[in-house]
């Protein structure tokens, strides 16, 4: 199972992943996004980290904080687009 | 509030099973419950699934029709079964956009249950209007509230560094991310020559994309941004200036990923990060000329100490140039690598406290004499510590004569007690007394025995973590000529 399916398996991960999805253009810190999905921010930061090195999402570090961002890379996106895709299929038919 | 939404909350809503489970409890019937509407002709939904055999028939429907017709609350069905209605309405409609019904009832209500649970009904709508009305603002302000943290996170990350060479991609790299575009160019105007060159460029499509190879031609949404002190905006294209008082710089986004045009909020966007772009630009041009300023001011100092006595009281700039190599392999922090570059060029300049003839004496020092040698570092931060910038590299100038195991001097300090960047200094120092000629000592080393000589001292005079990382970068080429330079120069 490739990265991208591994982490949409996940219940948080997907959480992100469709958060960054629906704002695209949206840069944030932990603690942002932990206010945004209702997480605690150490779990947050860890699903954070692992999304980043799963390269789904971006990390932009500065000296005080890091803005988390979504990919830009466009076969990254596109698969998840489809692995998504293929999820609402599969509820759609339950 | 849409007629749908409200009918879905309403058939999912937990208080209104609750309230029949309730009712049917306090009247002792099985009473089924099914909304209809004037727009739901065909579609009766039931609440929970009927169980009253007739419901389904026309006349059990005409009934109701009736009911609704009379605008009567009470009534009997075909089959001589109670019926209750309770209307709906949205918002402030006068008529009701559908009708909750209750029926299969045996025998009468009483009228206070009727109020009772009209009461109820009206507590459960008027809660979920509540909650649907809350849901719409916080989907209305969330976007918003991302919008606002995202500008924050940006700003934050653009104003934590002072170094234009990292700001600039930074800034280039943000700008990407939130317009969702593929290729971005930074350019600021130069202050004297009036003209405007690229200074960050990134293109998501071409990775190895450099900005020297942006040819000035290329340029020309810029100039036309620097000469109209206005947005370029133009399909594929947005190209803001960046403004202080006047024009500085622009920054240009193209291609964005969906293959869309830029819109006027995206235009919004990035003149809003323009605008944080140019605080940091001109913190970062003014941190740097700051910096100039501060070296300029100290290569005075050691300009004038070596017309005093050359390369006594001052080291060469080859040597400030090793120490800062051993920094940047140790990955020292910015403002501990510029505390390093002040105190190696003026680690002695308290020796000029020292008599001539003591510096100069080929021979052994006398006990007195070489307790007078062992106050310089003290002499020199005391000289160095009256300059207000110069004060982070004080600790680095009174320690950099301690040794790794303590025996040094002037406070005995070992290990981890000695600043990171005075051991540095003090096997650069070390290093440099070996391989360069001195006139009051005799033969200079090679840099291999030198180099011998450092690796024996690991541990003892030197921090181990010290002289791997020099040990790593003797060996290239740069580094032995600023080696070779320094030999020459003594």
């Amino acid at each position: 199972m490739d990265k991208i399916a591994k982490a949409l398996k996940s219940p948080i991960k997907k959480k992100i992943i469709l958060f960054f999805r629906e704002n695209p253009q949206a840069v944030d810190s932990v603690r942002g996004i932990s206010t945004w999905l209702n997480l605690k921010s150490g779990i947050a930061r860890k699903y954070l980290e692992e999304l980043v090195k799963d390269n789904i999402l971006i990390a932009h570090r500065g000296a005080t904080t890091t803005g988390y961002a979504y990919t830009q890379d466009e076969d990254i996106l596109k698969r998840i687009e489809e692995y998504l895709g293929l999820n609402d299929e599969e509820r759609d038919t339950d | 509030m849409e007629k749908d939404k409200l009918l879905q909350r309403l058939l999912n809503e937990p208080y209104l099973l609750k309230e029949k489970q309730l009712f049917d409890k306090l009247t002792g019937e099985n009473s089924v419950w099914w909304i209809k509407g004037k727009d739901l002709k065909k579609r009766t939904i039931f609440f929970p699934q009927p169980s009253c055999p007739y419901l389904r028939k026309k006349s059990c429907f005409s009934q109701l029709s009736k009911l609704i017709k009379d605008n009567r609350r009470l009534n009997r069905c075909a089959y001589n079964f109670r019926i209750f209605s309770f209307p709906i309405f949205l918002n402030s409609e006068k008529t009701a956009s559908f009708y909750l019904y209750i029926c299969h009832f045996r025998k009468d209500i009483p009228l206070l249950a009727i109020e009772c649970l009209e009461n109820s009904l009206k507590l459960i709508l008027d809660k979920i209007k509540k909650e649907e009305e809350l849901k719409e603002i916080y989907e209305t302000v969330k976007p918003r509230a991302i919008a606002l943290s995202t500008v924050h996170t940006v700003h934050r990350l653009i104003a934590s560094t002072l170094n234009l060479d990292e700001l600039l991609p930074r800034i280039a790299r943000l700008c990407l991310q939130v317009l969702r575009a593929k290729k971005c160019i930074i350019s600021l105007v130069d202050p004297v020559k009036k003209t405007i060159s690229p200074k960050a460029y990134i293109d998501l499509d071409n990775k190895d994309a450099l900005v020297q190879k942006i040819s000035p031609r290329k340029l020309k949404y810029e100039r036309w941004v620097l000469n109209n002190a206005k947005v370029y905006l133009q399909k594929d294209i947005l190209c803001v200036p960046l403004i202080d008082q006047d024009v500085v710089g622009t920054i240009r986004v193209e291609n964005k990923l969906t293959g869309d045009s830029f819109n006027h909020a995206e235009r919004e966007i990035l003149t809003v990060l323009g605008e944080q772009a140019v605080v940091a630009i001109k913190n970062a041009q003014l941190y740097e000329e700051r910096g100039r300023i501060i070296w300029g001011s100290i290569r005075s100092l050691a300009a004038l100490l070596d017309i005093r006595l050359p390369d006594t009281y001052t080291h060469p700039i080859g040597f400030v140039e090793i120490v800062l190599e051993i920094g940047k392999e140790l990955k020292l922090s910015e403002e501990e690598m510029e505390a390093l570059k002040y105190a190696a060029l003026l680690l002695d300049a308290g020796k000029i406290s020292i008599p001539d003839e003591i510096l100069m004496k080929p021979s052994k020092l006398t006990g007195k004499e070489y307790s007078l040698i062992k106050e310089h570092p003290i002499k020199s931060a005391e000289i160095v510590g009256t300059i207000e910038a110069m004060k982070p590299a004080v600790p680095l100038i009174m320690h950099h004569h301690e040794r790794y195991d303590g025996k040094g001097y002037p406070m005995g300090l070992r290990k981890g007690e000695i600043p990171l960047g005075a051991r540095i200094i003090s096997l650069a120092d070390a290093f440099e007394a070996m391989v360069c000629k001195r006139p009051y000592r005799g033969e200079s080393m090679s840099i291999e025995e030198a180099v011998r000589e450092i690796k024996k001292s690991s541990g003892t005079q030197f921090d181990p973590l010290v002289v791997k990382a020099f040990l790593k970068l003797v060996k290239e080429e740069r580094i032995k000529n600023i080696i070779c330079r320094l030999q020459e120069r003594r």
